[in-house]
This record gives structure tokens, C-alpha cells and sequence, in this order.
């Protein structure tokens, strides 16, 4: 007899995402329409930054959802990353470790 | 000359329905579904929803601005014109991986029945256009009358 198997009330989409860096660290960018913001999470675990945001939109009788983890370097200071959702757009703004920033020195003359 | 142009397309264009396209879609996941579901690339681009008096079309445009989107509706047909630039990179900044889409996006869209155009509502919300269109009533059938 077949088992019958457990049916997901979500369907999930991998947004796309740009990554840009600078000095002070990195800015990830996804495009996530619909997401709503009080459903957004972003968690850090051992390296691993895992994203999720559901929509108020469905497809097939179920809820859109955005999911997608990426690997992040443990110069990345996670205790300071900021999130920003406007437009359908997320941005994330990872800090680098003070040590690991670079810093410019100065010669003296 | 709008709705000629339309007619147009209707002949020399591949036209299918939304729900066409949303049907193969389903198919061609449901024969990989097994070993490949969970993950999809990208997010759903155009959702259609009819009612019994509107149809409702759900268009993703994430970090698109009202200024910058035209829709057009005649008879059934939906158009709509978007477009987004890419910010320019600041001083220092180095774009390390790119999968956003930028530049103009154009869907033409057969709807499934004819709508009332002037009534047509647009709303630009997190990112997601929704356009609600009211459908053309049905033309009943008129009993007619034979003079005697």
C-alpha cells in the first residue's frame, strides 16, 4: 500500500540575488515580491545565513514562499547584520569583523 | 489602431493563455517532482485568478516604481511595460555575483474573458503589481417576439 506522503502547504522559490562588497563588509541583495516583512526571517548558523519570507500570494492552493541559504565567511560580523525590505526588494547589509576590515595606513613623511 | 495592432498579434503571435503556460509548468514539475522540488529558480512572475465578475492578474515587479510601469487593456487583452535600471555601484563597492534582472520587461497577456477597460484598477504593492478588471457581462439571450 502506497504511504500516503505529506503534502507541503508552501511552495518555494529560490529569489535571485546580487552580492556586493565594499570595505566594510558585504550587501546582499534578493528580489522577493510579496514577501511581507513580520514573516521574514534571517538566521545565522555555523557559517550557514538561511532566508525565509512567506507571500500573501498562492499558486495551486499554496502559499508562495521564498527560501534560500547562503554561505557566509567567518570574517562576517553576524551579530550586526541589518535587513531592509522595500518594494518587493531585500536588502542585507553584513558587517565585516573590525580585524578583518582593511584598514589603510598612512605613511608618514 | 490599438485594438488592430492587438489583432495583429493575434495572428502572427504565439498567443497562449497564462493558464496554458501555468498548465505545462505544473506538468513539467510534477514529472521531475521526486528528486527535484523544492528549490525553484527564480520567484512566480505572473499569477491569474478569475472570478466571477473580475479577473485578477498578479504580476511580480520587485524594486520597479509606479512611474516606470504602462498597462494597456483592450478587450482581453493585457499589456503591461516595465522597467528597472541596475543603481549604479558606489565608490569602492564591487559587485561580486549577479542573478537580478534589470533593463525593460514587456508581458502581453490573453485573458480569459472580455473585460470593461475603463474599469480596469492598478495597485503597486511590495513589489507585486495587481491589476483587477471587472469582467464584460455575459450577453444574454433576449427572447424575441413575433409581431402577429
Amino acid at each position: 500500500m502506497a504511504v500516503p506522503q505529506k503534502v507541503s502547504e508552501y511552495m518555494d522559490f529560490a529569489p535571485p540575488a546580487d552580492v556586493i562588497e565594499d570595505h566594510g563588509g558585504i550587501r546582499l541583495i534578493l528580489d522577493v515580491p510579496g514577501a511581507a516583512a513580520d514573516s521574514l526571517s534571517v538566521n545565522v548558523e555555523s557559517g550557514e545565513l538561511e532566508l525565509s519570507a512567506d507571500t500573501g500570494m498562492k499558486r495551486c492552493d499554496k502559499t508562495i514562499r521564498y527560501k534560500r541559504s547562503f554561505q557566509i565567511s567567518d570574517q562576517m560580523d553576524v551579530e550586526n547584520i541589518k535587513a531592509k525590505l522595500e518594494n518587493g526588494v531585500l536588502e542585507l547589509t553584513l558587517p565585516k569583523h573590525e580585524h578583518a576590515k582593511v584598514h589603510k595606513v598612512k605613511i608618514e613623511a | 489602431m490599438l485594438a488592430r495592432r492587438n489583432d495583429n498579434w493575434g495572428l502572427f503571435h504565439p498567443w497562449r493563455t497564462v493558464n496554458d503556460l501555468h498548465k505545462e509548468f505544473i506538468s513539467l514539475f510534477d514529472e521531475l517532482s521526486e528528486g527535484f522540488n523544492r528549490f525553484r529558480a527564480s520567484y512566480p512572475k505572473i499569477n491569474l485568478n478569475e472570478g466571477d465578475k473580475d479577473i485578477v492578474v498578479q504580476m511580480a515587479l520587485p524594486g520597479y516604481s509606479a512611474d516606470n510601469i504602462e498597462i494597456e487593456v483592450v478587450s482581453n487583452f493585457l499589456m503591461v511595460r516595465a522597467e528597472r535600471t541596475q543603481p549604479k555601484l558606489g565608490k569602492g563597492e564591487r559587485l561580486l555575483h549577479q542573478e537580478r534582472t534589470f533593463g525593460k520587461v514587456e508581458e502581453s497577456i490573453k485573458l480569459p474573458a472580455k473585460v470593461k477597460s475603463p474599469k480596469v484598477k492598478a495597485k503597486l504593492a511590495d513589489g507585486v503589481l495587481t491589476i483587477t478588471m471587472p469582467k464584460m457581462e455575459a450577453e444574454k439571450a433576449q427572447k424575441i417576439l413575433i409581431n402577429k
